[in-house]
């Protein structure tokens, strides 16, 4: 006989799990007791958010499902935005929240909450345990769900009585669901028709997308674009899967994707869509698409072929086992006057900035993490202008080292992202490349990095903005620039502030940083900018980087909403 | 057009309101609703419900359905109006 909390500490056990993020309460009293003599580590974040973002780094990182324990009502209700960035990128995790006694539910108890309810929309599947004898099996069931398929977060709510209770019941060895049987194998039939669909095309192009990394199909993957020399674009939650220095990459394409890209998806022939989900961020206008292509897609997920774009050919099936059976059916080929036009357009327009300027630029500061780095670091980042240029001047060569909420766009994701990928990587220079608006969501969990000796870089391209919206509003809402001012001064009249003493931008992050224990570092001058970065690498402690850049830098090119991939807006010369 | 769903699904709680969930959730409303075990066998439910609304948007409503790990089998026929 086992109690309940000694099924959910079995259940991580038989994952194989080894590590464990959360935060406990009154409501999992039961199973942190257990925590206390089990043989996972145990990091324990400062908010759940926290908790659930640096599983699901870890995750990201290791391929491995990521894990959370969090107690009932708050604690359960700060989760969601963790969830619903892991469920908008498919990461593998299994989150267990508890829940007041089951006979108290629905009596707005203390620290209640509907989590099943609430969670529902945020999560690829979720629990709520109300039999003792059904946990094994439930716990078994969640990592099965959470890894396969098309991976997601699982939510487990287990009441605290049903913690306490005992059971007889002892976990499966297989798991076996009706309603859920993903594909693996693709088609043999319309393998082949992709096979023919390449050798006829004069102007393929691959558009690849995270869930190759998923699947680890970058060799795969890499192997079929050098037969075929097809040249390759990734989406944001692909980049990495094809090494970026390779002269066959187009690198990112999109919204904010490089001039080449989009050019090359515009005018192909074929497209090839290799576990990507054609995302609004990625087509611009669906009805002006890629129109003078044919298109294939390749998908675990049957319900992402044809949600936007209609396919000619699509093959449901694990990427991994659908290129393997593939690349023998494929011939060599060549296509020269393709791959001239494609090196055409990458001269027309490379990405670019200004290197003459006396100011620190954000692109600059991106592209000496890449070169300090040796462009062997994990990159992770929050959202904004900042995310993508990190997508743009970093090269990224290998899967699982760049970690960004593409689906959601959380802000506040980097920084427990990066301590999860740490500690999932403990080898690898992490650095989480943030705004100003994005570092204050979630800076508390640095402490945590300081605590278990988790070496992040934390490189700050203050603005002193909210940059992303500004410059919408710059493009869009006639330059009104609501709410989008962090700075102490220039602010709208309505929001004005004090008088301020000085002009230094609050909060001080470096003061701030060594209030956590870590080490805090200001550039403010073009010059220390490498000697920064190199000490904060070099440094076996975290290090917070806060680079004073040039306020008002814009992002290009840009897609602006509802245009053609073709109509990008670039710099003005 | 009304589309008339049938959903064989885990007789679970919760079950239904994942269903009812994912098509409500897209702006769509649910004109009937049916929902009772089946004969062969009561672990597992029949929902029937009826529609109306797009088809291409109720064609990816119904893909989203499968999906569901609770979810076993989803029908959509299309009533001509």
């Amino acid at each position: 006989m086992r109690t309940g909390a000694e099924c959910v500490m079995e259940g991580f056990e038989r994952a194989g799990v080894k590590e464990i993020f959360g935060l406990p309460g009154g409501a999992v009293l039961d199973i942190f007791s257990h925590l206390y003599h089990a043989p996972f580590k145990f990091i324990l974040a400062r908010h759940e958010q926290g908790a659930v973002h640096m599983a699901d780094g870890y995750a990201r990182v290791t391929g491995k499902c990521g894990c959370c324990i969090v107690t009932s009502g708050p604690g359960a209700t700060n989760t969601i935005t963790g969830l619903a960035t892991a469920n908008m990128d498919g990461i593998p995790l299994v989150c267990v929240t508890g829940q007041v006694p089951l006979a108290m539910i629905g009596n707005d108890s203390f620290q209640e909450a509907d989590t099943i309810g609430i969670t529902r929309g945020a999560t690829k599947h979720n629990y709520l345990v109300k039999n003792v004898d059904a946990l094994p099996q439930i716990m078994a069931e969640a990592f099965h769900i959470a890894t396969t398929g098309r991976p997601g977060p699982v939510v487990i709510d287990i009441p605290k009585d049903i913690q306490q209770a005992s059971t007889s019941a002892t976990p499966p060895d297989t798991v076996q669901l009706k309603g859920y049987k993903p594909t693996i194998k693709g088609h043999a039939g319309q393998i082949s028709r992709l096979a023919k669909a390449i050798a006829q095309a004069e102007r393929p192009v691959l558009y690849v997308g995270g869930g190759v990394i998923a699947a680890d199909a970058a060799e795969e993957l890499t192997e079929l674009a050098h037969k075929a020399n097809m040249p390759v674009t990734t989406t944001l939650m692909g980049l990495g899967a094809f090494p970026e220095t390779d002269p066959l990459a187009l690198r990112m394409l999109g919204m904010h994707g490089t001039y080449a890209a989009n050019m090359a998806v515009t005018h192909c022939d074929l497209l090839i869509a290799v576990a990507a989900r054609f995302d609004d961020r990625v087509t611009g206008k669906i009805s002006t698409f890629s129109t003078k292509s044919r298109k294939a897609h390749i998908d675990i997920d049957p319900s992402a072929i044809g949600k936007s774009v209609l396919v000619d050919i699509p093959v449901v099936g694990d990427v991994k086992s659908v290129l393997q059976d593939l690349l023998p059916k494929v011939q060599p080929d060549e296509h020269p006057d393709w791959l001239d036009q494609i090196r055409a357009w990458q001269n027309e327009r490379p990405l670019d900035y200004d290197r003459g300027t006396p100011d620190i630029l954000p692109q600059h500061v991106i592209e000496e993490v890449y070169k300090v780095s040796g462009g062997d670091a994990v990159i992770v980042t929050e959202v904004g202008q900042h995310q993508m240029w990190a997508a743009h001047f970093y090269k990224y060569t290998k899967p699982r080292t760049f970690l960004s909420s593409g689906g959601l766009g959380t802000m506040g994701y980097g920084l427990p992202a990066a301590i999860g990928a740490q500690l999932g990587a403990p080898d690898k220079t992490i650095v989480d490349i943030a705004g100003d608006g994005s570092i204050q969501m979630n800076f508390q969990e640095l402490v945590v990095a300081v605590e278990h000796n988790l070496p992040i870089n934390v490189v700050i391209l203050n603005n002193q903005r909210l940059g992303m919206v500004r410059q919408w509003q710059d493009m869009f809402y006639k330059g009104e620039h609501a709410a989008t001012v962090l700075g102490q001064t220039g602010r709208p009249s309505n929001e004005e502030t004090r008088e301020p003493e000085n002009e230094k931008y609050l909060p001080d992050f470096v003061k701030l940083a060594e209030a956590h224990g870590a080490v805090g570092m200001r550039v403010e001058s073009k010059d220390n900018l490498v000697p920064a970065l190199t000490k904060a690498f070099e440094t076996p402690r975290p290090v917070v980087v806060e680079c004073m850049v040039l306020p008002d830098e814009n992002l290009y090119p840009m897609v602006p909403a509802g245009a053609s991939l073709e109509d990008m807006v670039h710099k003005a010369t | 057009m009304k589309h008339i769903i049938t959903a064989i699904v885990q007789n679970q709680p919760g079950v239904l309101a994942r269903v009812v969930g994912l098509i409500s959730g897209r702006g769509f409303n649910i004109e009937k609703l049916h929902v009772e075990p089946t004969e062969d066998n009561p672990e597992v439910s029949c929902i029937v419900m009826t529609v109306p609304g797009d088809d291409r948007v109720l064609e990816q409503v119904t893909k989203q359905l499968r999906k569901q790990v609770d979810i076993i089998k989803v029908t959509d026929k299309t009533e001509k109006e």
